[in-house]
């Protein structure tokens, strides 16, 4: 008689035990991948933040610099090419997020090389409404590297979880995929070398 | 300041030897272990500041030091913003204000806390340290210019519509407290049923009501869309979606999602050390820490 009740407890303790076990992987997985969602956002935001200063600039700048056609066009077209450019936070994969960080790089590049031939026209750099909108867009470039810090830092930290033993076995079957970093500063978004 | 009379002049710090001096005394904003700033600029700004304190609940931190070595003044100024946690923890309402005398770094910085980027632009910031600040400091009057600094700071914010933002702020969050009190009645409820609650609440939702249009017993909640995300800098908006199966009506109510928070009730470390401080009372004793508040490397730089 014992022995029978014995039978069905032990596979019902064991069953309760293992699902608290998945359970709370699998909630751990879900906090840590919400976390990365949201530094995401935080970047997505600060990324946004600078292509709405660039028509400000732009038109600031139009007046003054005149010449400059041309740096003035590739920062528009970079900005457009950058504004369609969005990612599905649901999918930051390495190869999503080369694409962003290289429309993002090109617009980088074209607004630092505008920063350097803006150089050259003193009455600008008088004007205290561009002084202001330079303050502004270099407090942006700052968050932007802020954020993509602490992107990367919640990135690895989910990374290193669903891929620590035992989690991987699970981190698969639940669609828990790793997610890709933003990497060093490419060559699209050092400032340009300048020859005149 | 006098507490820490040994420092070396001329000393280079990291965030773990930059003092912290309002751990020792709560109304102490200043950390100046160069003594860069006289000792009489320091009682006003303290002054000053307080005042701030009181009326707005804004922290804000002045560190003044010769040199912080190799590191870049910006990164240094957001990493000890993070160290440090200025600000109240709910409202991320810091700023630190960080000068470097030393030539090659010599600068001013300001770093916003989330709350604050909104009332305090990067443009206004540079805007009060070319003003106000620059003009003395670039003479070497490093101690006149943060008082004049410091004093702009608390006049743009006494003036801005900071406090009425908080007021509307506040609005959201006693509907976060209506929604604590019913989670809570629920986890004590639990025993009787809380199966039963859930169901009952859940068809309540779902239930179909009169439809204004056509009368039909036909209007049924659809489901929830978010308009608008919350960020860190500001709330979002999501709307209840309702329809009329009937007629085809519908109607959307719009539901405030509160601004996000990092680490609301995250890892308990950092939970001691910014919520020690308790903020307002300071209760105990003259000490205690900064807020808690966050920020995301807003602000400007002047180097001169």
């Amino acid at each position: 008689m014992s022995k029978k009740i014995l039978w069905i407890a032990i596979p019902i303790i064991v069953i309760l035990l293992l699902f608290g076990w998945v359970k709370g992987m699998y909630n751990n997985m879900v906090t840590h991948d919400e976390t990365v969602k949201t530094a995401w956002s935080q970047v997505e935001n600060q990324y946004q933040r600078r292509m709405d200063l660039i028509p400000n600039l732009v038109n600031t700048v139009k007046g003054y610099a005149s010449h400059e056609r041309e740096t003035l066009e590739s920062v528009i077209n970079a900005r457009a090419k950058a504004t369609q450019t969005t990612i599905d936070p649901d999918n930051l994969t390495e190869e999503s997020i080369n694409r962003f960080q290289a429309a993002q790089g090109e617009l980088s590049s074209a607004l630092s090389r505008l920063m350097v031939v803006l150089e050259r026209y003193p009455d600008l750099k008088a004007n205290q409404n561009f002084l202001e909108l330079q303050a502004q867009l270099e407090g942006t470039e700052n968050r932007i590297a802020v954020e993509r810090k602490r992107f990367n830092e919640t990135a690895q930290q989910y990374n290193t979880y669903i891929r620590s033993f035992s989690n991987n076995i699970f981190a698969g079957m639940f669609g828990f995929t790793p997610k890709a970093y933003f990497t060093a500063e490419s060559g699209a978004e050092r400032a340009p070398v300048v020859e005149f | 300041m006098i507490l820490f009379p040994l420092q070396l002049r001329g000393g280079t710090y990291t965030l773990e030897t930059i003092p912290n001096t309002r751990l020792v005394d709560h109304y102490n904003y200043v950390s100046n272990p160069d003594g860069i700033i006289s000792p009489t600029d320091v009682q006003q700004i303290n002054r000053l500041l307080r005042t701030l304190e009181d009326s707005l609940g804004i922290e804000v931190a002045v560190v003044a030091v010769e040199s912080i070595g190799d590191n870049d003044a910006r990164d240094f100024a957001t990493d000890l913003f993070k160290q440090w946690g200025i600000g109240k923890k709910e409202d991320d309402n810091g700023l630190l204000i960080q000068l470097v005398t030393e030539p090659v770094q010599r600068s001013i910085v300001f770093e916003t806390g989330y709350g604050l980027e909104g009332v305090l632009p990067d443009a206004i910031c540079y805007r009060i340290q070319q003003r106000y600040m620059i003009p003395d400091m670039r003479e070497g009057d490093y101690s006149s210019g943060m008082v004049k600094g410091v004093a702009a700071v608390r006049d743009y914010l006494l003036a801005s519509d900071y406090e009425r933002m908080a007021i509307l702020g506040s609005g959201h969050s006693t509907a976060e407290e209506v929604s604590t009190w019913t989670v809570l009645a629920l986890i004590l409820l639990a025993p009787l049923g809380i199966m039963f609650i859930a169901l009952v609440a859940n068809s309540m939702k779902h239930r179909a009501k009169k439809c204004p249009r056509c009368g039909k017993k036909t209007f049924r909640y659809v489901g929830r869309q978010t308009v608008q995300a919350a960020t860190y800098a500001r709330a979002g908006m999501a709307e209840d979606m309702y329809r009329c199966s009937n007629c085809g009506y519908t109607e959307k109510k719009n539901h405030p999602i509160d601004r996000l928070r990092r680490g609301g009730g995250g890892p308990i470390i950092f939970g001691g050390l910014g919520g020690m401080g308790g903020g307002r009372g300071g209760s105990f004793g003259g000490g205690g820490s900064w807020g808690g508040g966050r920020s995301g490397g807003g602000g400007s730089i002047s180097r001169f």
